[in-house]
């Protein structure tokens, strides 16, 4: 009760205090989905960067990324926008097509800090397109496999699996039954596992695995000139099939699974394929004796291929000019100070912090930069949203969602997909 | 015997009405108050081993919860002040007076029941936009005032009561809103309640409309906020969310408007019975 | 705002205060409705009009609209998205408005009985409903997880194998369903005790001496004499199954696949998320004439069940 009315005398002076200043600062709006305990490091940065420019006051809002972009559009409907809007890579293109977002190629001409050869060339080239730089890179990140090391240990599996048929060979003996026995051995009791080797995604994550699976197999997703759909059909039933397979035939992952990290943290899975954002919650959960360690995402067909996407800047069209200068400092300044970010487990692209001593240090990341030249970008079209969007029902959701929950029939899912994408690209 | 049988009855489906709707309702400050390694496992306890405020301290320390918390009692009391007035004048309209247009009226602003609040949303931005009324207590206030359900309530008690205390007056040379004022009113106090705990719920837990046009911490509503740091479903955002956390902002968010309907709610289902609901 | 301008009558001053009593009584009204109806129009009708006004452009928000005639309209047919949000919203409709009707007035007649603890189960069985929806689908979609929800922890308890909830296709709608009823019986149930509480007693006692055992009381006296009330529930009811939103957009998403897709839902899609304003107006639109329909029905319905008692 004392804090409380503590907090409110606060807020009350704040409110003061902020009336009586705010004359000569000025204000920018940025906003940026971070809802996770990343939210916190982003806001510890401005924070710092607030104190250290007493010209200007950042204001952050973090939202999950869908609604924050429904205000976004709803801002721009009538004429406004923040002065900064982060997103990632593959959804630029929405943005560009709608005349919301502005190049940014003379921010790059001029700055010191954006400069082309300070970057991992992956990451520069996301932020072109149609041939102009509209965003400035932030982070990236991609699946990688994180393993339990005691049940590897027990089970007696030397290094974490790179190939399909290593990757069978550990998920079936870390798959144990009540009894203690593995599938394939007599009397293993599907009904009753009690750890599975590996997660299996049943949200958007799901076709993410899949995206990186089919360009294992060298798979194109549209035709050359993006009106319709390209897939190859037979590769990309396969590449469901290998997933599909892992749930229904080998037993390996559960069906109908929802919290991927907290199984794996709770010893109910030996494996997670996830993103590096998950480091933080790894070594919280060290306090109560989870052994983890990190490996690439295995190459289980041709050709490395690994999903990822990343985190960048762009300077909306609607922004209020004058504040640009003062917005592009303030990214030039993050951009710099990118370090401290790393403690939300997101990768740094800038060569300098990729190479330094500090970062060699930190625990885990290796694995995720390691694949770094490996990574799958989903298409940046303006159509991103009715394909690939993650919380409706797009064709890739229903087809990952009936394949994975459902045990649909890989060949018609693929094909329905198929159709659905060509009906959505083929209207102007 | 067979007192004793109906009252074993009573009690017996009493017990199980109260752990069908307040189980969730326990489970969430349950939840609330362990410490996150209570909650990832699968056993089923209903009461936590170490009791901690660890995630109330977490949220307010992490968030500037009070100033959400005093944006959200402070629109939703405005709003249903500015609703009290407006709806009892014009309810009082449609029931007593007679004026060209008032059936069609009526039937107008019945009808907007049926237009989802969605695609009403980017209209009103631009409207609040082009008033320079964005991320202001008014853009999350003046829009209640043209809630429909208030009118039919307000309308539909002053139906039910008898017209002849209204007569009386109006032979004395009272002016009508004397009339409404002092007289129809004070009659009214159950159904003002009911519309008043309607509306105040309804603009303390609207989300989208708050969420479109308030974007400072300063305006920012309670569900807005923590809807930052709810665990939606897992995996659509990146990284790990806390559910006890999540649980502590949903307790916050609960609280007040449970209090109210505590204190409020003999009145209110007197009030709903007074409003008449005679069509 | 009748002022005549007889100059005859002018001096008169008997007759320039009936004049101005009756100008004053018709003006009035306005003066009463006014303030609420420039609200009403500024922020519901306004809005309302430009929303659906725009199902025949292909707006998207950002640009000038274009008009494009019915191609919205034609473009639902072809929409295999629209098709199963409609029949999934029908789908929600028929099971939740009789369950919702169903449950509350049972809840009602048994807390309308003068007994110890009837306060603490309506104060109970409303709870539900003052939390915001937000929160009641995080609450939710913990409890119906499928392998560690309490649900499904209780119903092994029954000896009942673990339910997939919102993880299947064939089961998630039911989830959705299971947590409305949660959340809204309360509401219904508050108008329910509303309606008995203004059924006059004596109607009872004359029933009781005609020898009326409990289900003829309740089939003869309280149904028929609930039927306004009733009549209130089933439309409000309907109405807000019909525009079921919060809920899947927080638990679901609209999946698995397009399982729980709602119109309404897809209408939030379409404008929000694929910037297809236009075209989710029209499907706003299609929503609002479905539901004048339904309404138009039911009031029907409504005026024959009184002509047929009367």
């Amino acid at each position: 009760m004392r804090k409380l009315t503590v907090s409110l005398l606060l807020i009350v002076l704040l409110a003061l205090f902020g009336v009586a200043s705010a004359q000569d600062v000025v204000t920018l709006e940025f906003w940026g989905g971070w809802t996770g305990p990343d939210g916190a490091i982003m806001q510890k940065l401005v924070d710092q960067y607030n104190a250290e420019n007493p010209g200007v006051h950042v204001n952050l809002t973090v939202q999950q990324w869908s609604p924050l972009f429904d205000a976004f559009i709803a801002a721009a409907s009538a004429g406004t926008s923040p002065d900064i809007m982060a997103m990632h890579p593959q959804e630029t293109a929405m943005f560009i097509n709608l005349g919301l977002i502005d190049p940014v190629e003379d921010i790059v001409a001029a700055s010191e800090v954006f400069q082309k050869d300070a970057y991992v060339q992956k990451a520069w080239d996301l932020q072109f397109y149609d041939g102009t730089m509209y965003a400035l890179p932030f982070d990236l990140g991609v699946h990688g496999l994180f393993y339990n090391v005691d049940m590897f240990e027990e089970a007696g599996i030397e290094a974490a699996p790179t190939n399909a048929e290593e990757f069978l060979e550990a998920a079936r003996l870390l798959t144990v039954d009540a009894n203690g026995l593995h599938p394939g051995d007599e009397g293993f009791d599907p009904a009753n596992i009690v750890r599975y080797a590996i997660n299996m995604h049943t949200n958007h994550h799901a076709f993410y695995q899949w995206y990186a699976l089919y360009n294992q197999l060298g798979g194109q997703l549209f035709s050359e000139d993006g009106m319709s759909c390209a897939m190859d059909l037979d590769k990309a039933a396969q590449a469901w099939k290998w997933l599909q397979d892992l749930v229904y035939v080998h037993y390996a992952a559960p069906q109908g699974q929802t919290d991927y990290a907290r199984d794996f943290i709770s010893g109910r899975t030996a494996m997670l394929i996830d993103g590096p954002w998950q480091i933080p919650a790894m070594i919280a959960a060290e306090a109560d004796g989870l052994n983890w360690a990190t490996a690439p995402y295995p190459t289980i067909f041709d050709q490395p291929a690994v999903w990822g996407s990343g985190h960048d800047f762009t300077f909306p069209t609607y922004a209020d000019p004058e504040k640009r200068d003062e917005a592009i400092a303030f990214i030039e300044w993050l951009g710099a100070n990118s370090f401290d970010w790393l403690e939300s487990g997101q990768l740094p692209i800038r060569n300098d912090i990729i190479e330094s001593e500090e970062f060699a240090e930190l625990k885990g990341r290796q694995s995720f930069v390691d694949m770094l030249p490996n990574q799958v970008l989903l298409p940046n079209i303006p159509k991103f949203s009715e394909i690939f969007a993650s919380n409706a029902p797009t064709p890739m959701m229903v087809m990952g969602q009936r394949i994975i929950l459902e045990n649909a029939d890989v060949a018609t899912e693929v094909e329905n997909a198929c159709n659905l994408i060509t009906a959505i690209l083929s209207v102007p | 015997m067979n007192k004793t049988l109906s009252r074993v009855v009573w009690y017996v489906v009493l017990a199980v009405i109260l752990v069908v709707a307040l189980g969730p309702v326990v489970w969430m400050v349950a939840t609330s108050l362990k410490p996150e390694t209570e909650i990832v496992t699968t056993e089923i306890r209903w009461l936590p081993q170490n009791a901690t405020f660890e995630h109330f301290g977490a949220i307010f320390q992490a968030h500037p919860m009070t100033q959400w918390l005093f944006n959200s009692l402070f629109t939703a009391t405005a709003a249903t002040v500015l609703v009290l007035v407006l709806d009892s004048l014009a309810g009082y309209a449609f029931a007593r007076l007679r004026f060209r247009g008032r059936g069609i009226i009526f039937l107008i602003v019945l009808s907007m029941l049926f237009v989802p609040i969605q695609i009403t949303i980017i209209p009103l931005f631009i409207l609040f936009s082009r008033m320079g009324l964005t991320d202001t207590y008014w853009a999350l206030i003046l829009p209640v005032g043209a809630n429909v359900t208030g009118v039919f309530l307000m309308r539909q008690f002053f139906l039910s009561i008898p017209a002849e205390l209204e007569e009386a007056a109006r032979v004395d040379g009272a002016s009508t809103f004397r009339i409404l004022i002092s007289i129809v009113l004070p009659l009214a106090r159950p159904a003002l309640t009911a519309v008043a705990i309607i509306t105040f719920l309804s603009t303390w837990n609207s989300f989208l409309w708050p969420l479109i046009v308030t974007r400072s911490d300063s305006v920012r509503t309670l569900p807005v906020g923590i809807a930052q740091f709810l665990s939606l479903r897992p995996g659509l955002v990146q990284g790990q969310m806390s559910i006890g956390q999540s649980m502590a902002g949903a307790v916050v968010a609960a609280l007040p408007p449970i209090v109210v309907f505590v204190i409020l709610q003999r009145y209110f289902i007197e009030g709903i019975s007074r409003t008449g609901l005679k069509g | 705002m009748r002022i005549t301008p007889n100059a005859a009558h002018r001096g008169d001053p008997a007759v320039a205060l009936a004049t101005k009593m009756r100008s004053r009584a018709s003006f009035t009204p306005y003066l009463f409705i006014l303030p609420y109806l420039v609200f009403f129009v500024l922020f519901r009708l306004g809005p309302s009009l430009a929303g659906l006004g725009i199902s025949f452009t292909n707006w998207q928000a950002v640009r000038p609209p274009q008009y494009i005639a019915f191609a919205n309209f034609s473009a639902m047919g072809r929409d295999p998205l629209f098709s199963a949000a409609f029949s999934n919203t029908v789908f929600f409709v028929v099971i939740t408005v009789p369950a919702l009707i169903i449950l509350s007035l049972a809840l009602a007649l048994f807390l309308n009985q003068s007994r110890r603890g009837r306060t603490l189960g309506r104060v109970a069985v409303f709870m539900p409903f003052v939390i915001m929806s937000t929160v009641v689908g995080v609450l939710w979609t913990w409890i119906l997880d499928k392998d560690f929800g309490l649900m499904n922890a209780y119903l092994n308890v029954f000896g009942i194998q673990d339910v997939p909830w919102l993880v299947s296709e064939g089961t998630a709608m039911y989830g959705v369903i299971l947590t409305t009823v949660w959340w809204t019986v309360g509401y219904n149930m508050v108008l329910f005790l509303a309606g008995l509480q203004d059924i006059p007693t004596e109607l009872y006692e004359a029933a009781r001496i005609d020898g009326a055992r409990s289900w003829g009381v309740f089939r003869f006296v309280t149904l028929p004499m609930l039927a306004p009330t009733t009549f209130l529930v089933l439309m409000l009811t309907v109405i807000n199954s019909f525009q079921v939103f919060d809920q899947t957009y927080v638990m679901t998403g609209g999946g698995p696949g397009t399982s729980t897709l709602t119109l309404v839902q897809y209408i939030y899609t379409t404008s929000f998320q694929f910037q297809k304003f236009g075209y989710g107006s029209a499907i706003a639109l299609i929503l609002f004439g479905l539901l004048v329909l339904v309404a138009f029905f039911q009031i029907r319905a409504h005026r024959r069940g009184i002509e047929g008692v009367e």
